[in-house]
């Protein structure tokens, strides 16, 4: 077997392979001898159709046949010979399976493109500095706080009868909503409030509610507010018949150190702030970092100039669509909900795959220009690192992960780490916060011009 | 009636396939109501041949039974022609 790899352009390769017939032929009596036996034409006995029938009728579609399985078979040894990496099947242009003829054939595949990296090191890179706003904290503060409430039944107080706001109570609802039936046990209702609420303006309806209701029945009727209701149902009337279970107080601890001790994070307040302020401040310089790592992918890509694979892209557009898909599944929704569709969806995306997909080359090539491998060992400490936040066992986890094949997405993550640490490592970075938004596009691009003087 | 009228099909079966082999005999079914001569001349024009002979018989319907009602399939002629010996007809043509 002869064979022979030409590249015909950055990304695709033509093999050309001819195979002498003496190793075709038998092949293809051996077809011809089956299909003799299981051939079955009306006017001829099972297995006494005549050959040269056979040949008139069969004959093309089982060389075609045969190409096809040569193809199949060659291709594989061909390309381990040659070492080259097939990311697609190979597509046949030209075959041919004559009597007596060797069988040849040429056939085009797509390979990744050949990247030499340069110019990858010394790049210039802007990293902004963690911020951390005294209002984010507040918000987190606050958050922590809300987790904290507790209901408490009502205190004793005498001459209090109504129910008022920082109220809860617990409700049994059962009735219409215009056509519409509405029934569900155990309603929270929080008075004076309006997030989260069972039916927009069943809260305020229980606004007033006299407190020695408790444990009754009533009858009530109110329209939902028109700015919080489904256009569909808007103007609609509710007639409820409400079970009032209970009522219960809300209470919503006061930010002291008390306060703190409770979250089991800090000792005192102001200990509890910096802490939620260092957590900000990390997460705020994993995304600083992040963009850091973009902006150097960008520079790097703009220096080292390729095309990628067609079919790599496509394939990280198709499952990115599909990815997308799922989770908008998960929530019961389709494209359709988003007003957008399948092909639509992908050729938004589409700039964003080619930037991973080039992203991920040429990371690739510097990995293998710079020797950045990852052994076993850092995969299983990562791995531990993993069993451990999520609680699993680690040879279980490790397991379930080699079937799904996670275990080289895993390794490939670990690997595109380190490539990352070495790039920034050997990048100029210069700490500044990002521009103003406005007008200061120019002065970026001079910024830029100015680091290639420098390099 | 035209040529292709007269010829209605070539009839293949391991009996024909041998008399194509051994003799450069090719059977074919006719219309019921053509002659021999009228066969003759359609195989020369359809295929161009020289016909050195022509015999014909007429293949009686088989008996088919559909529930108790008895019935039988259509007679069709068949004709056996005999080529000149230097002539062929390739009855497969490339598919």
């Amino acid at each position: 077997m002869e064979s022979s790899i030409e590249r015909i352009s950055p990304v695709e390769c033509r093999v050309k392979v001819e195979i002498p017939w003496s190793d075709v032929s038998g092949r293809l009596t051996d077809k011809m001898r089956d299909l003799r036996r299981r051939a079955r034409l009306p006017g001829f006995r099972a297995g006494k159709v005549p050959p040269q029938v056979l040949e008139k009728r069969f004959g093309k579609g089982v060389r075609e046949e045969l190409a096809g399985e040569l193809v199949q078979e060659t291709f594989q040894t061909v390309i381990t010979e040659h070492e080259a990496q097939p990311l697609t099947q190979p597509v046949v242009e030209e075959s041919s399976l004559e009597k007596e003829q060797p069988f040849r054939y040429q056939a085009r595949f797509e390979v990744r493109p050949e990247i030499e990296p340069k110019d990858y090191t010394g790049v210039e890179v802007r990293r902004r500095p963690a911020v951390v706003e005294d209002s984010q904290v507040d918000a987190q503060l606050e958050e922590r706080r809300k987790k904290l409430i507790e209901l408490r039944p009502l205190p004793e107080e005498p001459g209090r009868e109504k129910t008022q706001a920082g109220d809860v109570w617990t409700v049994d609802v059962e009735g219409t909503l215009g056509e519409q039936r509405v029934s569900r046990k155990d309603v929270r209702a929080d008075i004076g409030e309006t997030e989260g609420e069972f039916l927009p303006g069943l809260n305020a309806a229980l606004e007033n509610l006299e407190l020695s209701e408790v444990g009754s029945i009533k009858q009530i009727s109110f329209t939902p507010p028109e700015d919080r209701i489904r256009a569909e149902l808007r103007g609609q009337e509710a007639k409820l018949e409400l079970g009032l279970r209970e009522v219960r107080v809300k209470y919503v601890p006061e930010l002291d150190d008390e306060f703190a001790k409770d979250t089991g994070d800090a000792e005192t307040l102001d200990e509890l702030k910096a802490k939620i302020a260092e957590d900000l401040r990390k997460a705020d310089a994993e995304t600083a970092e992040r963009e850091a790592r973009r902006r150097l992918l960008e520079s790097l890509l703009e220096a080292n100039e390729f095309e990628p694979a067609p079919s790599m892209v496509a394939r990280e557009v198709s499952a990115q669509v599909e990815q997308t898909k799922r989770q908008l599944a998960q929530q019961g929704m389709r494209l359709e909900h988003m007003g957008t569709n399948d092909q639509q969806y992908a050729a938004r995306i589409r700039p964003e795959a080619l930037f991973n997909v080039k992203a991920f080359l040429l990371l690739d090539a510097i990995g293998k220009k710079e020797n950045i491998e990852v052994s076993d060992e850092d995969v299983q400490a990562r791995l531990v690192e993993m069993a451990e936040e999520s609680g699993q066992n680690v040879d279980r986890m490790k397991a379930s992960m080699e079937k799904s094949g996670q275990l080289l997405m895993i390794q490939a993550g670990l690997r595109e780490e380190r490539i990352f640490d070495f790039l920034m490592e050997k990048a100029v970075v210069t700490e500044a916060p990002d521009p103003e938004p406005e007008g200061h596009d120019h002065e970026h691009g001079h910024e830029h011009d100015h680091s290639h003087d420098h390099g | 009636m035209t040529p292709h009228q007269i010829l209605v099909r070539p009839v293949v079966t391991e009996k024909s396939t041998d008399l194509m082999a051994e003799n450069n005999q090719y059977v074919f079914q006719v219309a019921k109501n053509a002659n021999k001569i009228e066969v003759r001349k359609a195989v020369e024009m359809v295929f161009g041949v020289r016909v050195s002979d022509v015999r014909t018989q007429v293949v009686r319907g088989d008996v088919r039974r559909v529930g108790q009602n008895y019935g039988r399939k259509a007679a069709w002629k068949k004709a056996i022609v005999t080529l000149h010996p230097e002539d062929t007809i390739d009855l497969y043509g490339e598919e």
